[in-house]
């Protein structure tokens, strides 16, 4: 007690030193995020609130995204050029460039006008020419991507009549519920456009119910060959289902079901499809052909994708994959392995979509680690892959970013398979790859594709690529 | 010496009953302040009208060579957790949609012509704003109070709250934000990861009142992480018109599309 109170004796006795020590000691914690954070200085000013007119800000607004007074003309211009030093001397070099134009007209708000066209240099007239030597064929120079018209029922039910690329399917590198677009999924660019068939789509929208039904008339000439694609899709928590159907007289019918959902931290996708029989003319190991009727045919698939952005700034790891499963392939895809100039090619019994997508089991996997511990480093690697033929493709790459402007990227794609086989045409190769990205998506690329067994005196491919922006 | 002695009893033993009392009489506990949060949630909902304005970022980081601009028109829907964003700028974007419901969004790849679902964690694309700072806010729900302190920011008497987030959908464990003593106006907010490190902090240094809304005019997200990253998000051309029911739909977001 008396210890206690000679302690507070002296305390007291150097109270206003105690004090002083106390407020030096407990001022940094008050003002330390103002001395650290030359922000603050925004919160001096006590009027920091401003009054609005409830009136002014209520009354109806003129902006309206669908109404255009000028046409909007837009597209992309892109050339390559490469040098394929494994060539003959007089045929080792090759060019092209793809202009891309699309018309936008808004005149009111029920109608719409669109068209996109691209054309491909360099062409040639065949008829006066004779043979076109590799080149384009000037009738084939242009092409029509989209033309199409929206309008709109009482603000209730929209249409696009005209050639359009669909929204179909919910896969990203394969999509068999996707019956409807001419052209299939770039694998190596998942959101590259497609081209879509000539149709009437007709869709009634709500808050989270769409209902769509397609009148596809692509390249017909009878009534009997108009096809008919209704589709439903919903939201079910946080689940979008979608049920579909497709029917054409002398075509496969097909029930459709595809949903996309989170499970955690993971986006999945699934697609399944069953059709009665198959629109494909198969080749059999015989020199014939055969189809598959009156018999079901099962196609399913499911994706992933995953991203984690490490809190701390260390980097960002996506991956995203896929497996499908293609009842409508070979059992043995060696069989849709055919010459140029085997007679089911030449008398066109087989045509080159009965060839697509032979195999029974596919799969793809992407994997990008960037970032890494705060650097401009990326690392990735992807693996597509045909099981049945065991033929696949692995691209392992490290790349280093400059500025945003310019990157350096090393790769080493390795094909592996069966010579002609779906992604080994050459049979095994690999080709070590740099390529330097410029500016926009321009990119100069120096490969050397080595083949075992393959000798060139030099194994050298100088490809450029320029300006693939859009405008 | 004596005196000396009783006159700093009597003033210790003075200071001490002032601030007792004056606690006891301005005293906020943790659960007013988790109604203060809501309060603050409820004055940015508008869930008895539609909501549209336009949305400016600017963006710098250090590997960028000049500023990066992006405007946006906004619609929103709070009475349904709706909303649509559309591109202005830049000009290459222009028309591009997302569309959000509830937890559900997706956005419109105009090459592929596809629809793709996104998660409400990710950034707007080339900025330091999270998709899900666009939706209503609801600090109140996703953060429960673990505690408090009094200070000052700048001109502002502000209680400095600490959160705790209370479901995992949100992207930041643990918040503490910057509310004024006042009028229980956020100033700031500062988002730390589960490890207690400051990631980001969030600046809303001007607002607008509407009758009894107030809705941050000029919001800034700063990096914590690399020196010289944020993006100032400005708000203006606000609007409570009637918005028609068609924007909030898939339809609409594919029409506006080039």
């Amino acid at each position: 007690m008396i210890r206690i109170n000679k302690i507070g004796q002296r305390l007291f006795l150097r109270f206003p030193a105690v004090l002083l020590a106390a407020a030096v000691a407990l001022l940094p914690m008050q003002l330390g995020a103002q001395e650290s954070d030359p922000f603050l200085d925004m919160f001096s000013n006590p009027d920091m609130i401003t009054e609005e007119n409830i009136e002014e800000i209520s009354a109806p607004l003129e902006e309206n995204f669908l109404i255009s007074e000028k046409v909007t003309i837009g597209g992309q211009f892109y050339f390559e050029a490469a040098a394929d030093f494994r060539k003959a001397w007089d045929k080792n070099f090759s060019y092209s460039g793809v202009l891309q134009l699309n018309l936008d007209a808004r005149p009111v708000e029920s109608f719409r006008f669109f068209a996109k066209a691209e054309t491909e240099y360099p062409f040639i007239d065949t008829e006066t020419n004779g043979s076109s030597d590799g080149l384009i064929d000037v009738e084939e120079a242009v092409k029509i991507q989209e033309l199409y018209a929206d309008f709109n029922i009482a603000k209730a039910v929209y249409g696009r009549v005209g050639k359009q690329t669909i929204a179909w399917g919910v896969g990203r590198y394969f999509s068999p519920a996707d019956v409807l677009n001419l052209t299939p999924i770039d694998l190596d660019d998942p959101d590259a456009e497609r081209t879509g068939p000539v149709a009437l789509k007709l869709h009634a929208s709500g808050l989270l119910s769409n209902f769509y039904t397609y009148i596809i008339s692509n390249e017909i000439s009878s009534v009997a060959d108009i096809a008919i694609a209704p589709k439903y899709e919903t939201v079910l928590g946080s689940m979008e289902l979608g049920i579909a159907g497709f029917y054409r007289y002398d075509m496969a019918p097909k029930l459709i079901a595809m949903a996309t959902f989170p499970v955690g931290e993971v986006d999945l996708y699934t697609e399944l499809v069953g059709a009665w029989g198959s629109d494909k003319t198969y080749a059999d190991n015989a020199g014939g052909t055969y189809t598959t009727e009156n018999s079901p045919v099962v196609q399913a698939t499911l994706g992933f994708s995953y991203k984690y952005t490490d809190p701390l700034g260390n980097g960002v790891f996506s991956s995203s994959g896929q497996f499908w499963y293609n009842g409508e392939g070979y059992a043995d895809p060696s069989l849709a392995i055919l010459a140029e100039n085997d007679p089911r090619i030449v008398a066109k019994t087989i045509l080159p979509g009965d060839l697509e997508n032979p195999d029974r089991y596919y799969s793809a996997l992407n994997v990008t680690f960037s970032n890494i511990l705060k650097s401009n480093v990326t690392v990735a690697a992807s693996w597509f892959s045909a099981f049945g033929g065991a033929t696949g493709r692995i691209t392992p790459s490290a790349s280093y970013a400059f500025n945003e402007d310019f990157s350096l990227t090393a790769k080493v794609p390795i094909n592996y398979g069966a010579a002609g086989a779906e992604f080994s045409p050459l049979g095994f190769q690999y080709t070590p790859t740099l390529e330097a990205k410029l500016f926009g998506n321009s990119q100069v690329s120096f490969a050397v594709p080595i083949s075992p067994g393959t000798v060139y005196q030099y194994p050298f491919v100088l490809s450029l690529s320029l300006a693939k922006e859009r405008f | 010496m004596m005196n000396t002695f009783k006159f700093a009893r009597r003033l210790l033993l003075a200071t001490a009953f002032f601030t007792i009392t004056s606690a006891s009489a301005f005293a906020i506990t943790n659960e007013e302040l988790q109604e203060k949060l809501s309060l603050s949630d409820y004055r940015a909902t508008f869930s008895g009208s539609d909501f549209q304005a336009t949305i400016k970022m600017v963006s710098t980081d250090p590997t960028f060579t000049e500023p990066k601009v992006r405007e946006y028109t906004q619609f929103r829907r709070d009475g349904n957790d709706a909303m649509v964003m559309v591109t202005l700028l830049p000009e290459v974007d222009k028309g591009q949609g997302k569309l959000r419901i509830d937890e559900n969004m997706w956005s419109y790849d105009p090459e592929s012509r596809n629809f793709t679902h996104t998660t409400l964690k990710e950034n707007i694309e080339g900025t330091d704003v999270k998709n899900n700072d666009m939706k209503k806010p609801t600090i109140a729900t996703d953060y429960t109070v673990v505690g408090f302190k009094e200070g000052k920011l700048g001109a502002f008497d502000v209680y400095i709250i600490d959160l705790k987030a209370v479901n995992e959908e949100v992207p930041y464990a643990f918040q503490k934000a910057y509310m004024r003593k006042d009028n229980f106006v956020l100033l700031m907010i500062q988002s730390y990861s589960l490890t207690d490190r400051l990631l980001r902090t969030t600046y809303y240094p001007t607002y607008s009142k509407i009758d009894d809304k107030y809705i941050a005019t000029t919001t800034i997200y700063k990096d914590e992480l690399v020196a010289g990253k944020q993006t100032t998000v400005t708000m203006f051309n606000i609007s409570l018109a009637p918005i028609p029911d068609t924007v909030f739909s898939k339809a609409y977001i594919e029409k506006i599309n080039k």
